[in-house]
C-alpha cells in the first residue's frame, strides 16, 4: 500500500473546519456576553454636569466600551477551553499531530477575534437604536465614517486575538501543571497588592499603559502582533512535547 | 423600528436557554439561526442608526477647539468690522426692531450677570430705528457641536429713553452622547480626560440712527464700530 | 515490509515501567492481537504506536517514522477504543462527515451502511450513546477509515454478544476486500481467535511471546492423569500451568517439544494428551502463580 504524504496546510485547514462546527456553541455564548453587556451598558457609564450663566448642561454617557471588555473576557475564556484535555483528545480522534492542532485552534481563535470584534464595534448602534427607543432622552453620537469603523473594528479584532493568545498560553499552562490555576491569579491580584509595600506603579498599570495607552497606530500594530506571537510560540512549544490521552 | 425590540427580546430568550439547556435543546441548526439573527439585527441597527434622526438621535459634527476659536474670532472680527451679513445664519440668535425712536438719547443698562460685549454700529442716517442682533458664542461638548443649541435669547426692553437687557430664562440643556469605544478613540485624540464642555459668551450688535446720543449703563461697555 | 518496528521500548510512568525494554515488529497487511492481563502495558503500547504517548527510551518506528508527533502516522492509522473523544456539538452524522475529510481512504458508503446496520440515528449525539453504542460507533469510524494501520483496543467494550459476533464479521469480509494492518486488543480471545494471524502476548511490560496463530494453537499440550504419571512425563519439560483435579489426577500444560513417539507412550501410559486453546494458554502463560484462582482457597 502506497501512503499519501499527509500534507500540514492541507491537514490545518481541514482541521480549521472542524473545529468551526465542533466550537459553534462558544458563539452562542458571544451573543449572550454582548447581550449581557449592553444590557449593562444601557445604564449609562457616566455623567456630567455644567453651567454657566443660565444655562446649565447635563450630558450623559453611553458607550459600548463594556461590550469590547466583555467580549474580551469571552475570547480568553475560549482559548483556555481550547486547550483542556476534551478538546485536544478531539483533535488525536482524526488526523492530526501537536502542531497542527495548535495551528487550527490559533486560525479558529483568530476568526472567533474577528467575528467577536466586529460584532462587538456594531453593538454600538444596537445601543443607540434601544436607547432611542427607550428612554426619552436627547441622543447624540459621533459622526464616524468608515475611516474611523474599520480602524475601531481592526483594533478590536487586535485586541480580542491578543487576550485569546494570553488565553491560550495560560490554559496551556494549566495543562502543564493544575499549580498554575492558583498560580496566575496569584500573580495577578499579587502585583496589584505589590504596589501598597514598594511605592511604584503597579506591574499591571503599567502593562495596561503599555498597550492602552499607545497613540501610535503603527506601534500598537508592532506590540500586539509581537505579544500575540509571543504567546503562542510559547504555547505551541509547550503542546508540542505533551502526551494525550493518557 | 419598534419590531426590533422583540426581535431582540427573542434572540435573548434563545441565547438564555442555549446556555441552560444546551446539552438538551440547541441543535447545530439553531446555533447558527441564532448567529445569523443577530448578526442581522447588528447590521439593520448599522443601517437604521443614521435614519433615526428625527430629533432625537443624532451623529454630529466634530469640531477641534483650534476650529471653535478660530470661528470665534471671525465672528468677533466680523462683528468689530460691522460686517454682520458676513457672518453665518446659525449664530444669529434673536433680532429686535424699534421703529420711530424719537428720543435723542438713549441709555443702554442691563440686568444680565454675564455681560455680553456690545458693539454698536452708527448708521449714515436718521430713520429712527433701532436694530438689535444677538450673535451666539460656540457650545461645544466633548468636541461635538452643540453651538445651535447654545444660543440665549436675551430680551430688550426699551422704556422711558433706556434700553434694558434682559437675561433669558434659566435654560437646562441635557443630552446624552454615545461616546466611540476606546479602540477608536485611542487613535483620534479623543483620549478620556473626563468631559470637556466649552461655552463662549453671546455677543451683541446694534445699529443706531446717525445722531443718537447713546449713554452707556453702569455694567455696559460699548464698542463703537468703525472707530 | 515492517509497518511497527521497535527496540527496547520502555515508557516509565511515576514508579513503575509500563513498557519494559520491549521489542517486537509487526509485518504488513497482517491482524495481530495483542494479548495481556490487566496492566500488562497494552493500550500504553498501542498508545505509543498511535503518537499519543511519547517513549521513554528505546525507538518505535511507525511506517518507518517515530509515530509521536508524525502527521504522517496519524494520517494512515487510527486508534478505536470506548473513549474516542467527539466534540459534543456535532450529531452523529456529521462525526461521521468529519472523518471523512480527515481519512483519505474513507469510505462513506461502507460507514453509511453500518450505520443504518446498527440503527443509528443520524441526528443523535455521541455522548448520550449508550456504551454498547458508543463502541460501536467507533467501530463503524475504525472500519470506514480503512487506515493502513487500524488499532482496536478493547473495541467490544459494552457491546452484547450479537453486536460482538457482527463486528468481527465485519472486520474480517472488510480486511478480506482492503487488507491492512489490524492490531486487536481484546479480553475475548477466544472469540476472535480465528481472526487472528498473529498473537502478540505481553506481560508486565514485556514480551512474552509473539507467533503465528496457527503455532500457538500447537506450542503446548495438555497431559492430563494420574498425578505421579504426569509429574514423571512433565519432569524435564518447561510447565506452563498444573492443576489438582480430585484425589488423585493432576492436568498440567507444557510446552509441546514432544515428538510423535513419545506423545503416543503417554498415551499408553494412561495419559490424556490435549490441545489447549490459545486463550487458556495466554492466561496460563500470564499468570502471576502457577495455581491460578483456586491456590487461594486450597489448604484453608
Amino acid at each position: 500500500m502506497s501512503l499519501v504524504i499527509a500534507n500540514l496546510v492541507d491537514i490545518v485547514k481541514k482541521q480549521y473546519l472542524f473545529k468551526l462546527k465542533a466550537n459553534i456553541d462558544s458563539f452562542s455564548s458571544l451573543i449572550w456576553i454582548q447581550l449581557l453587556a449592553l444590557l449593562f451598558s444601557l445604564g449609562g457609564v457616566g455623567s456630567t454636569l455644567a453651567s454657566s450663566g443660565y444655562l446649565s448642561i447635563e450630558v450623559k454617557y453611553y458607550s459600548a466600551d463594556l461590550v469590547i471588555a466583555f467580549t474580551m473576557i469571552w475570547a480568553f475564556v475560549t482559548a483556555i477551553i481550547i486547550t483542556t484535555k476534551p478538546y485536544r483528545n478531539q483533535d488525536f480522534t482524526y488526523v492530526t499531530n501537536r502542531l497542527s492542532s495548535s495551528l487550527a485552534n490559533i486560525i479558529f481563535l483568530l476568526t472567533a477575534s474577528i467575528i467577536g470584534g466586529i460584532t462587538a464595534m456594531l453593538v454600538n448602534n444596537l445601543l443607540k437604536i434601544i436607547a432611542y427607543f427607550i428612554f426619552n432622552e436627547q441622543l447624540y453620537s459621533f459622526q464616524s465614517g468608515f475611516r474611523e469603523l474599520a480602524l475601531g473594528i481592526s483594533m478590536t479584532i487586535l485586541y480580542v486575538f491578543c487576550i485569546s493568545a494570553f488565553g491560550y498560553l495560560v490554559g496551556t499552562l494549566v495543562q502543564v501543571s493544575k499549580l498554575f490555576i492558583l498560580f496566575v491569579p496569584v500573580l495577578f491580584f499579587g502585583t496589584i497588592l505589590l504596589k501598597t509595600s514598594v511605592q511604584k506603579e503597579p506591574f499591571l498599570t503599567s502593562i495596561f499603559k503599555f498597550y492602552f495607552f499607545e497613540p501610535s497606530l503603527l506601534l500598537l500594530l508592532l506590540k500586539i502582533l509581537l505579544t500575540s506571537c509571543l504567546f503562542f510560540f510559547t504555547s505551541i512549544a509547550i503542546l508540542n512535547r505533551m502526551e494525550v490521552r493518557r | 423600528m419598534s419590531s426590533i425590540i422583540p426581535i431582540l427580546l427573542v434572540a435573548l430568550a434563545i441565547a438564555f436557554l442555549s446556555i441552560n439547556k444546551r446539552k438538551k435543546f440547541v441543535t447545530v441548526k439553531i446555533t447558527h439561526w441564532l448567529l445569523f439573527t443577530y448578526v442581522g439585527v447588528l447590521l439593520l441597527s448599522m443601517a437604521a442608526a443614521p435614519f433615526v434622526a428625527d430629533g432625537k438621535l443624532h451623529a454630529r459634527e466634530t469640531v477641534s477647539e483650534k476650529e471653535i476659536s478660530q470661528a470665534d474670532n471671525q465672528l468677533h472680527k466680523a462683528l468689530r468690522a460691522g460686517r454682520i451679513e458676513d457672518i453665518d445664519e446659525k449664530y444669529l440668535v434673536n433680532q429686535k426692531n424699534f421703529d420711530n425712536y424719537q428720543g435723542k438719547t438713549l441709555e443702554i443698562d442691563t440686568i444680565y450677570g454675564n455681560v455680553p460685549e456690545l458693539h454698536v454700529e452708527r448708521k449714515q442716517v436718521d430713520d429712527g430705528k433701532i436694530e438689535v442682533f444677538c450673535f451666539a458664542g460656540a457650545l461645544t461638548i466633548d468636541t461635538l457641536d452643540f453651538t445651535d443649541m447654545a444660543g440665549e435669547p436675551l430680551s430688550y426692553v426699551l422704556e422711558n429713553n433706556i434700553l434694558t437687557i434682559k437675561p433669558p430664562k434659566e435654560r437646562e440643556v441635557k443630552v446624552s452622547i454615545v461616546k466611540n469605544e476606546f479602540t477608536i478613540n485611542q487613535f483620534t485624540g479623543a483620549r478620556e480626560k473626563g468631559s470637556h464642555i466649552i461655552v463662549n459668551s453671546p455677543y451683541l450688535y446694534m445699529r443706531i440712527p446717525k445722531n443718537l446720543e447713546l449713554i452707556e449703563g453702569t455694567e455696559m461697555s460699548v464698542i463703537f464700530v468703525g472707530e | 515490509m515492517k509497518v511497527i518496528e521497535c527496540k527496547d521500548l520502555t515508557k516509565a510512568y511515576i514508579g513503575k515501567n509500563a513498557l519494559n525494554q520491549l521489542s517486537f515488529s509487526i509485518e504488513e497487511n497482517k491482524i495481530t492481537g495483542l494479548v495481556g492481563r490487566n496492566g500488562a502495558g497494552k493500550t500504553t503500547l498501542l498508545k505509543i504506536i498511535g503518537g499519543f504517548l511519547k517513549e521513554t527510551s528505546g525507538t518505535i518506528q511507525v511506517f518507518s517514522e517515530r509515530p509521536f508527533n508524525s502527521l504522517n502516522v496519524s494520517a494512515h492509522s487510527i486508534f478505536v477504543d470506548d473513549k474516542m473523544s467527539f466534540p459534543p456539538a456535532l450529531q452523529l452524522y456529521e462525526l461521521l462527515e468529519a472523518a471523512g475529510s480527515f481519512y483519505p481512504n474513507w469510505d462513506m458508503d461502507l460507514a453509511e451502511r453500518l450505520f443504518d446496520y446498527f440503527s443509528f440515528d443520524r441526528k443523535a449525539y455521541h455522548q448520550r450513546l449508550s456504551k454498547g453504542k458508543t463502541s460501536t460507533f467507533n467501530m463503524i469510524v475504525g472500519l470506514a477509515a480503512r487506515c493502513p494501520l487500524t488499532i482496536f483496543d478493547e473495541p467490544t467494550t459494552g457491546m452484547d454478544a450479537v453486536v460482538r459476533k457482527d463486528f468481527y464479521r465485519a472486520l474480517l469480509k472488510d480486511y478480506l476486500a482492503f487488507p491492512r494492518t489490524i492490531i486487536l486488543s481484546s479480553h475475548h480471545l477466544d472469540e476472535i481467535e480465528d481472526l487472528l494471524e498473529d498473537i502478540l502476548l505481553i506481560n508486565d511490560g514485556k514480551k512474552h511471546l509473539h507467533m503465528p496463530m496457527e503455532e500457538l494453537k500447537e506450542w503446548a499440550i495438555g497431559i492430563k492423569g494420574a498425578t505421579a504419571t504426569v509429574l514423571e512425563w512433565s519432569d524435564k519439560k518447561e510447565l506452563i500451568y498444573k492443576n489438582q483435579i480430585g484425589a488423585d489426577t493432576l492436568y498440567a500444560v507444557v510446552k509441546n517439544d514432544f515428538d510423535e513417539p513419545s506423545l503416543m507412550k503417554a498415551s499408553l501410559a494412561g495419559l490424556k494428551i490435549t490441545s489447549v486453546s490459545a486463550s487458556d494458554l495466554c492466561v496460563y502463560l500470564t499468570s502471576e502463580s502457577k495455581g491460578g484462582i483456586d491456590n487461594v482457597f486450597s489448604d484453608r
